[in-house]
Formats: structure tokens, C-alpha cells, sequence
């Protein structure tokens, strides 16, 4: 059963993978092939041996019953032009959302056992393997790059029932993002983070206390690079 | 009282006393010049400076008082500057000084200082071209010898000019451009070594008297290019990578520095560097050399079929071209310097941007510009007071002038244009010819590749691999052309010549 | 793999899930909402049967109102009968510093008759399409004569004597304005005669006329629709609805009956169930007894509607089926009929009386006698004081898991401090009340009107409507 799986799958593999075949040099003697030029071009914007701070607010709007704006604020160190550490400081009020009030409405009389977001520290490595430029209706050239995030932390919730019992949960965050740089030390910078929290709710400790709970935020900002 | 005033009047408008008489005459007594200029005299005393003018005018023409030539000029010179008429006076003033250099070599500062409002200054270069010794003050001189320079340069006289350069003074205002111009005058008497100082000196002082980009960018030129004649390919290739890409001569230096890297040997630089000049943004430049610069040196590389293709491109670029050169050579001298003017003062003309494009940043072309307009203005004034026989006659002089500058500044053009007509059709002519070699060459390279199979062992001429700094960024090349990467171009390839396919084997 | 580990890596296994914010969260049912306001303020209205049939129970209304409104005043809503004066300032006192104890209540009676073409006149006449009765149609709780002037809107312009086979009593000694209701239980003419004696009938009309008695298609809670309607200055849409005889001058014609932030109590009482249905005019399908379609139209009027029926007995079943019994025998009451008075009151925390007992013939057979109307009204009086102290909950609670916050305080739980035969003594707080599955509150943890009460619970058998989720 597995060769029968195999074989063509490393067939296909094999295919995909393969280069052009040797006779095709022949076709391409005594030009300048593309690959034989290249563009070198002095980094723009570089990040290497840089901080950067940064001002975003952000939005957590996929979640069933609350909808959370908050405010972020950001400071990196970037060792290397892939590599930094960053401290996210997020601050936010979740709140009830359109499902939530019906579901506590005299029509379903249903009170979920929501939490609303109020703060998070996280500290993150972030990679941004990724330096690119694009051309915007053929006028100006914009320079970006993209990264990935992951991080740990700790997040700060409180019931929305009238209890307001608190969680301090631990927090595993990871995002993906991008700079757009607007100038030499500015850029905007787009953000989705998902922070995964392990989250202890009082009330309902005798059947189940422990919940895994993600935020997952859109977060948008402007960062300012150390000179 | 009439003789106080008539001592007074002498001595306000005296001219620099004769000493000697022209050509060894005796020289003319007071009473004799009293004579020549009672009329003069009489009207200024009345305070009719026209008419006062329309005899200095009639003292010019006259033969009785030929002696007094000099002199009436130069008076004449000094009303019309009153008169607000510079353009006048500094004609005047050449008149003068062209009549009898010594006599009124004391003038020549104030005849300089004109030309300099008007913005003509050749017009005293042939003056002070023969006549460097004339008693001024230092500064006058150094200004006279700078001007005298220019002159001597533009007659061919190079030597005459590099002394009179000797004699500009640091002080001087043009010091810059007197050791720039020192520089080129050495180096094109093949004393590269030599001129490198002078040209040094000029981007110092200039830039301490902050000169310009455009003057920053002339002196680095032509210290590249006396480096390369000097056979310092790699210091010329240092410089010429000084121009900024935003010069209007940053184009030309990536040309020329092509060349120092094919002087090198280094085919690879020289074809990154011409990558620019292949880009569609310099479709409608003129840079034929470039192309075939690009072409022997893919050439070298055994890139024949690469080769073949540069050939195509530059017969389909350059054939138009040549045509529209053509086109441009039937024009007058008067037509063409109105269309360069018109395209200098607003963009638009009928010239193709391959003949303007190298006057855009010319200040010779701007200064005669700028004359032809102080001499309009000044003929419409002297329309104004045209029943004057002084206002005609400055108005023919200015005109003349007007038309002198037309007809130089125009056939310069014209000659250059016709020179680039002339080395194109050449080049398209012998085209053709390269091209059957290429074909053959092609022919010879594929025959042997079909016969062994593979392409022979390749010897790598230069070794260049691409390589970018931590601060930089290399993206590979599909193709596409992005305006921004105009410039950074790099190219590693390998040339596939067999050993036995070596240049002319 | 032990179960401790399998607790402790299962959770982190979840970062496998696709990062899509699936978050689980525990429900809670709750009770209580935001636009409740816990006022004291109840406006009753009778909507009571003037069909042929049912003269014996007006006579059993007038018989025991008095009990009515002694049981208001001893659970707490105020001596309102003769008071004295220190009843009056006990009343004062209690009223200022305890004001959620005090019910304040006003009532008012239409009939169960929708159509308009009888009566004196041939538009609407009191009693029809929800138009009040009586000449002062509406009693509040400060009104001295409260219980006359009720009974006189029942007796002289809500009940049908005519055709009643009424005993006479010419011992009877009661004159205009106070007349009791003869001791034997029977209304008599001469008491009829007594309490309207100084009705204003049209010339020639008194309390025995035809005209004052219904269609025999009856339609209570149509009929309670429409008095809404009356009520109010802006009738919601409903009031127009297909084939409705709501008229837009109608609007505002109930008077002053219905105040802001009131609890509606609608009472109907009917020995034939209702007849509200799309063919005659109302909202009800044919076979159609859910409370939905009223309760949808009620909700319009915004505010708190609360129905109790005493209607045909109905023998239920452990299964929730019920039957009609002890009917009448010459109009026999639909069970659907019946059926929709009891689901509307169930629905909204109200109750269902029979309004005839168990006979001797048991069902079937022989119309039974009267129920015990002082039962009936006593437990409309609990109804009408309960409404300031306990809240219903929808499901049945996981009592562990109650939670209440009254203005997002929250109200411990009562202890019993004394068990009593007549009802438990608690302290301040709130108890569960298993028969009535709802929260009650005791002492100073009543709220006081306006206040936002919110009651969280886990229900024991899952939620009682599907989620729209």
C-alpha cells in the first residue's frame, strides 16, 4: 500500500524539484543569461545594530463574544538585519460584542463565561528573513520586509459576569507582520499576533478550570529606528 | 567761472591721458584734444548728455581726430554706462581697448566688471588675449588673464593659455575655474601627471567657494579622465564613480568608466556598467560608443549570438537617430540657437533631447543666452531714443554683437551635431560589416559546440563573483527593469572562448 | 501515557489547532436584563367573560375582592381598607424608607369581547375591543372606595346577568355606596340593584340589560391586545395587524391606566379558553396554542407583561398533556382555547387557575361548581407582591452554581434564621425557591425599583433554546 503511495509521489517529487537538464545549455551558449546578472544595491533601510520603538493600536475582533481594543507599545533591538528581541506592552479593554447581548437577552437568557482582555507583557524573538521592495502604480517604490514573531509572556484578564474574577495567565505568542518604511527611520508596521493563554477561571473551577484561550489581534502601528 | 567749469568738466569726464601718440605718433596736445571734444565738452555742460553722446559717436568716425579714437570710446563707454545702457558701454569699452590697449588699459577693470553684468565676457577675451600686459591692478589682470586664457584655449593656443592661467591670482574670483582649465590644458598636452594637481586645486577651491555640483562634477570628470590618460585606470575608475547618479553627467562617467574597467581587462565591469545604457530609460540618448564598447566586449567574452543582438539593437536605436541628426544639420545657426534657447527657457523645442541634452547644464550656452537677452533688453531701450545718432549706433553695435554671439553659439552646435551625424553613419556603415564577423564567429562557436559535444574548457578572464556587503542587498535579475536599480548593476559571466578561439586565431 | 500528563500536555497539543480564535467558554443562563426596571408600579387588568355563562363567576369575584385586597395588604403592599392612623404612618414610614415593599397597583376591566357591532351603541362600547368599564374604569390603590368602585365596574358594566336565574332577597338592607354582598354567597337583585344604583347608563338601559353582555366568541387575550393598544398615545404595528379593529383614533382611549415602568398583570378570566384566532381576527393559527405569536406582539409595548388565567380546569398530565374537565356542558371550552391561557401564562411567571372545582361526576358530565375564587385571588395578590421579591429563572439551576448581582453587587445567599409552617424567615440576601424555580429576595436586599438585578446560574439539563451559534 505505501509503494503504491510512494513511487508516484517521488516521481512527482523527483519531477518538481529537478533542474533543467544539461541539453539545455546548448540552446543558451554565448548570451548574458539572466542569472549572470545581479543587483547590488546599498541597503536602504537597514535594522542591523538598531532599536526600534513603536505605537500601534490593535483590535482582537474574531473572538465569539468580545470584541477588545487596545493600545501596544514596542521596543526592539534588532542584532542583526534578521534577528531582534522585542517587549510588546499591550494594554486594551475587551468588551461585550453584538452575540454576547443577545445571547443575554430575555430572548436566550445565556451569559458565557467570557473573559475580557486588559493587558499583556510579552517579550518576542522575531525573524525577518524577508526584505523586499514593491512598486506602487508604477509612481514610487516602497521597501518592506516581512517577519515572524514568537514569544512568551504573561496575560491579564477579568470576567465580564459581574464577578470580575481576574486570570493571570501564561502566554505563548506568534505572530507575522511587516515593516513598510516610510523613511529612513520610520516604517508602519502591520501585525497579526496570536497570543495563546492557559487561563484559570474561577468559576467554574469544580468542572473544568483550566482553558486554552487565543487573542488573536490585527495590530497596526508606526516605529521610529534608533539612528 | 567758464574756465573753472571747463576745468571742472575736464577733469570729471577726462579719459586716461595719451602719453604717446598711435603707432609712434606724436602725442596729441591738450589744446588739440580740447579741440576733438569742445562739442562734447559744450554739451555736457548743458546737460544734454545725448547729444553730448552723439558727439563722441561722430569723434569715432571722424578721421581728423583718429588719435582720439581710443579715448572717445572710452568716454562714450562711461555715458552710456550712465545712460544705463551696458550692453552699449561694454562694446565701447572692447572698442577702446581693441583701438589702443595701452592707452586705456586703465579702463579694462570697468570694462571687465560690464561683462560681467551683462554676461559677456568673451567679447574682452580677444582684447585681453594679446594684450596681458597691460598696466592694472592685480585683480584687474588676474581677471584679464583668466579671459585671455579662454581665448587662447578656444584658438587652439595652449600654451599661450596655460601661462596666462600662471597669472590669475588665488584671490580671484575664477580661481576655480582658471586651475580647472589648467588641468585640461595640461592634459591635453599630454602632461596627465601634471595636470592632476591643477584639477585638484580646482575641487578644493571650488568647493570652499562653493561652486556647485555641476562644477564638482565637471573637475571630477576631468580628473577621471586625466587618471585614465595617464594609464591610472583604477584611480580614473574611482572618480568617475564619484558622480552622483542624479548628475546630468552621471551617464557619461558610467560610459567612461566602462572604459577603464575594459582597459583593465575587466569585461565584467565594463558590461555592468553599460547595462545602465542598455536600459529603455536611454532609449533617446545618444550613446553609440557605449554600445559598441558593449559589443567588443562581449566580443572578447566568444558572447557572439549576445553580440549579434547588441549589434541589432544598436542599428535599430541608432539608424532613427541618425536621420533625425540629419534632419537637425539643415537648420540655420540663427534657428538653431533659438531652439536650444527656447528649450533652456521652457522645455520646448524641436531639437531631439540627444543635442540638448549636453547644453542643458553648460554655462557657456546659458551665459550666451543670457547676453542675447541683455542685448534684447538694451535695443528696446535704444528704440526708445532712437532719433539719437548715438542710440542707432549703439543700437547697431548691440545688434551686431547680438548676432556675433547667434552665429558663434549656433555653429558650435551645428558642428557638434554634424560631428555626431557624421561618427554615427560611420559607425552604422561598418556595422554591418562587424556583423557578417559576428555571424561567421557565431557559426564557428556552435559547430564546435555540436562537434565536442559540449561547450570547449572556457578560460575565465576575470574573476568576479558577486558578492554583497552586510550592508547592502543583491537581488537577482529577471529582466525587469526598476528605475531604482539603474546604476548597481553587476554582472559575473564566463567568457566561452576556447583556447584555440582566441581573438583573431 | 498517565492521565496527569495527558492533563498536562493536551492543553499545549491545542497549538496545533488552526490560530483561529475557536475560543470555548462555559454558558451561564441568566435571568434579569438591562431594561428591566424592578419598579413597584403593577397595572392589573381583568379581561373577564360577559358571555351568558358566566354571571356565577363575576358573583364570585365580587364575593371575595375584599380577601383580594387584604391579602395585598398583609403581604405587604399597604393597608389600603380603613385604615387608621397609625396604620396610615406605619404605612407612610414603611412606604419612604421601604419602598420596593410596597405595591403599587391600579386596575382595570375590559371583557373578552373583540367585536364591536353589539352593545348600547354601534361602535365600541366599554368592555369591547379592550375599552375599560365604568364610570371611574380605573381603581387605584390609594382610592378610598377601592373595592366599590372595582366591584361596581365588574358587576355593572363587565358581567352578564342577563338571563342569570338571580334569587331575590328583599331582607336585603345594603344602600348606594355600601353594599355588602349578601352573606349566603348568592349575588341577589336587590344587591345588583344596590351597587349600581348610581351607575350612568344610557336612558332606558340598567345593569340587567342584553347589550351589556358579549359575543360568544371570546377572545381574551386579543381583546388584552387591543387594551394595550388604548393604552398607549404611539400604538406599536401590531395593533394594525391583518384584520385587526384596532383604529388609530382609539389611541390614548384607556385613559391613565397604564404608567411608564410598569409590571403588566393581565388576569383573565373565561370558562371557554380563547378564541384569538387569524380567521376571527386575532393572531392564532387554528391549532395553534404556543405563546410565541402573542408574546412577540406583547414585547412591542416594551415593558414587563405577566399573564394569570382563571380559565376551564385543565387535568395535566406528568407529561405535560393536558385535558379540559368539568366543563361546561352546554359550551364546552376548546382545549387549544384553554391550552393558549395556560401557555401564556406559564411563559411569562404567571399562574393557571381552574375556575370551576372538582365536582362529585368528576370530568365529563355535570358542569363542576365554582372554584374557590378567594383561593384565585389570593394567589393573584402573592402574584401581583411577588413581583417586587422573586425572579423566575428559564431552567432549572444547578443551585451551586447561582450567582446573583443586583446593580453589579452582588447578594449573598439567605440563611433561615426560623422555620415556619406559613414560610420560612430568612436574612437579608436571596433563597431559591424550588416551586417556583426562581430567586427570592428577603429583608434589605429587595431591590428597590430601577435597580438592574442579574441572576447567573449553570441550568442542570442543558439550555432550554438553541444558540444562534
Amino acid at each position: 500500500m505505501m509503494t503504491r503511495i510512494l513511487t508516484p509521489l517521488l516521481t512527482l517529487l523527483t519531477v518538481a524539484l529537478s533542474g533543467p537538464v544539461h541539453a539545455q545549455e546548448a540552446v543558451d551558449i554565448g548570451v548574458i543569461k539572466n542569472e549572470d546578472v545581479k543587483i547590488v544595491q546599498k541597503l536602504l533601510y537597514p535594522k542591523a545594530g538598531r532599536s526600534e520603538i513603536g505605537f500601534h493600536t490593535a483590535a482582537m475582533p474574531f473572538d465569539a463574544f468580545t470584541f477588545t481594543p487596545a493600545a501596544a507599545f514596542t521596543y526592539a533591538t534588532h542584532m542583526a538585519e534578521d534577528k531582534a528581541i522585542e517587549v510588546v506592552l499591550m494594554g486594551g479593554y475587551g468588551m461585550k460584542n453584538g452575540t454576547y447581548k443577545e445571547l443575554e437577552g430575555q430572548a436566550y437568557g445565556v451569559a458565557p463565561d467570557a473573559y475580557r482582555f486588559l493587558g499583556s507583557a510579552m517579550v518576542d524573538f522575531q525573524y525577518s528573513p524577508i526584505y523586499a521592495k514593491m512598486n506602487v502604480m508604477g509612481q514610487r517604490i516602497f521597501h518592506h520586509d516581512v517577519f515572524l514573531t514568537g514569544g512568551l509572556g504573561v496575560t491579564y484578564e477579568e470576567a465580564i459576569q459581574p464577578d470580575a474574577s481576574s486570570a493571570l495567565a501564561p502566554t505563548l505568542g506568534l505572530g507575522a507582520g511587516a515593516r513598510i518604511f516610510t523613511g529612513k527611520r520610520y516604517a508602519v508596521r502591520l501585525q497579526l499576533r496570536d497570543d495563546i493563554l492557559r487561563e484559570k477561571r474561577s468559576k467554574t473551577a469544580d468542572t473544568q478550570a483550566w482553558f486554552i484561550k487565543q487573542n488573536v489581534s490585527l495590530v497596526i502601528g508606526v516605529s521610529k529606528l534608533s539612528k | 567761472m567758464r574756465v573753472l567749469t571747463l576745468i571742472l568738466g575736464a577733469s570729471l569726464w577726462s579719459a586716461p591721458a595719451v602719453a604717446q601718440g598711435l603707432n609712434g605718433a606724436p602725442a596729441p596736445t591738450m589744446e588739440q584734444r580740447m579741440e576733438a571734444f569742445a562739442q562734447v565738452t559744450a554739451a555736457m555742460e548743458s546737460g544734454n548728455k545725448a547729444a553730448a553722446a552723439d558727439e563722441l559717436v561722430a569723434l569715432t568716425e571722424s578721421e581728423e581726430w583718429s588719435m582720439f579714437r581710443a579715448e572717445a570710446y572710452a568716454r562714450l563707454a562711461m555715458l552710456l554706462k550712465n545712460l544705463e545702457l551696458p550692453y552699449s558701454a561694454l562694446i565701447a569699452y572692447s572698442k577702446a581697448l581693441a583701438e589702443d590697449p595701452q592707452g586705456v588699459g586703465s579702463e579694462a577693470g570697468k570694462a571687465v566688471a560690464l561683462a560681467d553684468q551683462v554676461g559677456d565676457q568673451a567679447i574682452l577675451e580677444p582684447v585681453f588675449a594679446g594684450n596681458i600686459g597691460l598696466d592694472v591692478d592685480e585683480a584687474t589682470r588676474s581677471r584679464m588673464a583668466y579671459l585671455a586664457a579662454r581665448e587662447n584655449y578656444r584658438s587652439g593656443n595652449l600654451a599661450v593659455a596655460g601661462a596666462m592661467l600662471k597669472m590669475v591670482k588665488p584671490n580671484d574670483p575664477y580661481y576655480p575655474e582658471a586651475k580647472a582649465l589648467e588641468g585640461v590644458i595640461l592634459s591635453l598636452q599630454d602632461q596627465h601627471g601634471n595636470a592632476l594637481a591643477p584639477l585638484q586645486i580646482a575641487l578644493a577651491t571650488g568647493g570652499r567657494a562653493q561652486r556647485g555640483e555641476i562644477f564638482k562634477a565637471t573637475v571630477t570628470l576631468n580628473l577621471a579622465r586625466a587618471y585614465y590618460a595617464a594609464g591610472n585606470f583604477p584611480q580614473a575608475a574611482h572618480y568617475w564613480s564619484q558622480i552622483e547618479r542624479d548628475d546630468p553627467k552621471w551617464l557619461d562617467a558610467q560610459f567612461e568608466r566602462a572604459w577603464a574597467h575594459f582597459r583593465m581587462e575587466d569585461m565584467n565591469g565594463t558590461l555592468g556598467l553599460l547595462q545602465n545604457h542598455v536600459s529603455p530609460y536611454f532609449h533617446d540618448r545618444y550613446y553609440p560608443e557605449a554600445a559598441m564598447l558593449r559589443l567588443y566586449a562581449l566580443f572578447l567574452l566568444c558572447k557572439f549570438p549576445e553580440a549579434s543582438a547588441q549589434l541589432d539593437a544598436f542599428q535599430a536605436q541608432y539608424r532613427p537617430q541618425q536621420s533625425e541628426l540629419l534632419g537637425v544639420t539643415a537648420y540655420t545657426k540663427t534657428d538653431t540657437f533659438d531652439q536650444i534657447r527656447r528649450h533652456i527657457d521652457d522645455g520646448r523645442s524641436d531639437l531631439p533631447k540627444m543635442v540638448t541634452l549636453a547644453f542643458e547644464s553648460e554655462d557657456r550656452i546659458k551665459d550666451s543666452i543670457g547676453a542675447v537677452s541683455s542685448a534684447e533688453g538694451e535695443i528696446a531701450r535704444l528704440r526708445n531714443v532712437g532719433a539719437n545718432v548715438f542710440a542707432q549706433t549703439a543700437m547697431d553695435w548691440v545688434n551686431e554683437r547680438r548676432g556675433e554671439i547667434i552665429e558663434t553659439e549656433g555653429g558650435r552646435i551645428l558642428r557638434r551635431v554634424k560631428k555626431m551625424e557624421t561618427e554615427l553613419s560611420e559607425m552604422i556603415a561598418n556595422s554591418d560589416v562587424t556583423k557578417l564577423d559576428l555571424m561567421q564567429m557565431e557559426s564557428r562557436l556552435f559547430e564546435r559546440a555540436s562537434f565536442t559535444g559540449k561547450m570547449p574548457e572556457a578560460k575565465r578572464r576575470v574573476k568576479r563573483k558577486v558578492s554583497a556587503r552586510v550592508t547592502e542587498r543583491k537581488w537577482d535579475w529577471q529582466g525587469e527593469y526598476w528605475a531604482d536599480e539603474v546604476g548597481y548593476y553587476r554582472v559575473d559571466t564566463t567568457p566561452e572562448c576556447p583556447e584555440n578561439m582566441m581573438q583573431g586565431s | 501515557m498517565s492521565n496527569t500528563a495527558q492533563k498536562r500536555l493536551f492543553p499545549w497539543l491545542t497549538l496545533l489547532l488552526p490560530l483561529s480564535a475557536c475560543n470555548r467558554y462555559e454558558m451561564f443562563l441568566v435571568s434579569g436584563h438591562e431594561q428591566v426596571s424592578f419598579s413597584n408600579k403593577v397595572d392589573v387588568l381583568f379581561v373577564t367573560d360577559n358571555s351568558g355563562s358566566t354571571a356565577q363567576y363575576s358573583a364570585a369575584i365580587l364575593a371575595n375582592f375584599e380577601v383580594f385586597l387584604e391579602d395585598l395588604a398583609e403581604a405587604g403592599a399597604g393597608g389600603i381598607k380603613d385604615p387608621s392612623l397609625t396604620d396610615a404612618v406605619s404605612d407612610y414610614l414603611t412606604y419612604t424608607s421601604q419602598r420596593g415593599r410596597i405595591t403599587d397597583f391600579r386596575m382595570a376591566i375590559t371583557t373578552t369581547t373583540v367585536d364591536i357591532a353589539g352593545g348600547f351603541t354601534i361602535g365600541a362600547d366599554p368592555g369591547e375591543s379592550g375599552l375599560i368599564v365604568g364610570d371611574t374604569p380605573i381603581v387605584n390603590r390609594d382610592d378610598v372606595d377601592i373595592a366599590h368602585r372595582f366591584k361596581q365596574n365588574l358587576g355593572c358594566w363587565a358581567s352578564c346577568w342577563n338571563g342569570y336565574d338571580m334569587p331575590s332577597d328583599n331582607a336585603y338592607t345594603g344602600v348606594a355606596g355600601d353594599c355588602p354582598f349578601p352573606e349566603d354567597g348568592d349575588a341577589t337583585t336587590q344587591y345588583v340593584d344596590c351597587l349600581c344604583n348610581d351607575v350612568n347608563y344610557p336612558e332606558g338601559e340598567n345593569w340587567d340589560s342584553g347589550e351589556l353582555c358579549g359575543s360568544g366568541n371570546e377572545m381574551p387575550v386579543e381583546a388584552a391586545l387591543m387594551a394595550m393598544c388604548r393604552a398607549v398615545d404611539t400604538p406599536p404595528d401590531i395593533c394594525y395587524h391583518v384584520d385587526s379593529v384596532f383604529e388609530e383614533e382609539w389611541a390614548g382611549t384607556n385613559g391613565e391606566w397604564l404608567r411608564d415602568d410598569s409590571t403588566v398583570v393581565v388576569v383573565f378570566v373565561t370558562d371557554e379558553g380563547d378564541a384569538s384566532e387569524i380567521s376571527v381576527g386575532g393572531l392564532y393559527g387554528n391549532s395553534d396554542d404556543e405563546a410565541d405569536v402573542y408574546l412577540e406582539a406583547f414585547a412591542q409595548f416594551d415593558r414587563t407583561i405577566k399573564f394569570a388565567a382563571i380559565g376551564p380546569t385543565l387535568d395535566c398530565g406528568e407529561d405535560g398533556l393536558c385535558t379540559t374537565t368539568c366543563s361546561n356542558v352546554l359550551y364546552p371550552p376548546s382545549r387549544t382555547g384553554s391550552m393558549r391561557l395556560k401557555n401564556l401564562a406559564d411563559a411569562t411567571g404567571g399562574f393557571y387557575n381552574g375556575i370551576t372545582a372538582e365536582g362529585e361526576m368528576g370530568d365529563g358530565g355535570n358542569a363542576c361548581p365554582t372554584a374557590d375564587f378567594a383561593e384565585n385571588l389570593s394567589d393573584l395578590g402573592r402574584l401581583l407582591v411577588n413581583l417586587q421579591t422573586a425572579f423566575e429563572l428559564n431552567s432549572v439551576p444547578d443551585e451551586t452554581t447561582i450567582r446573583v448581582y443586583v446593580d453589579d453587587e452582588e447578594v449573598v445567599r439567605s440563611a433561615v434564621l426560623e422555620e415556619n409552617e406559613a414560610g420560612d424567615i430568612y436574612s437579608d440576601g436571596w433563597s431559591y425557591e424550588p416551586s417556583k424555580n426562581a430567586v427570592v429576595f428577603w429583608g434589605e436586599a429587595i431591590p428597590d425599583f430601577n435597580q438592574e438585578v442579574q441572576i447567573f446560574y449553570r441550568p442542570v439539563d442543558g439550555n432550554p433554546r438553541e444558540l444562534p451559534f
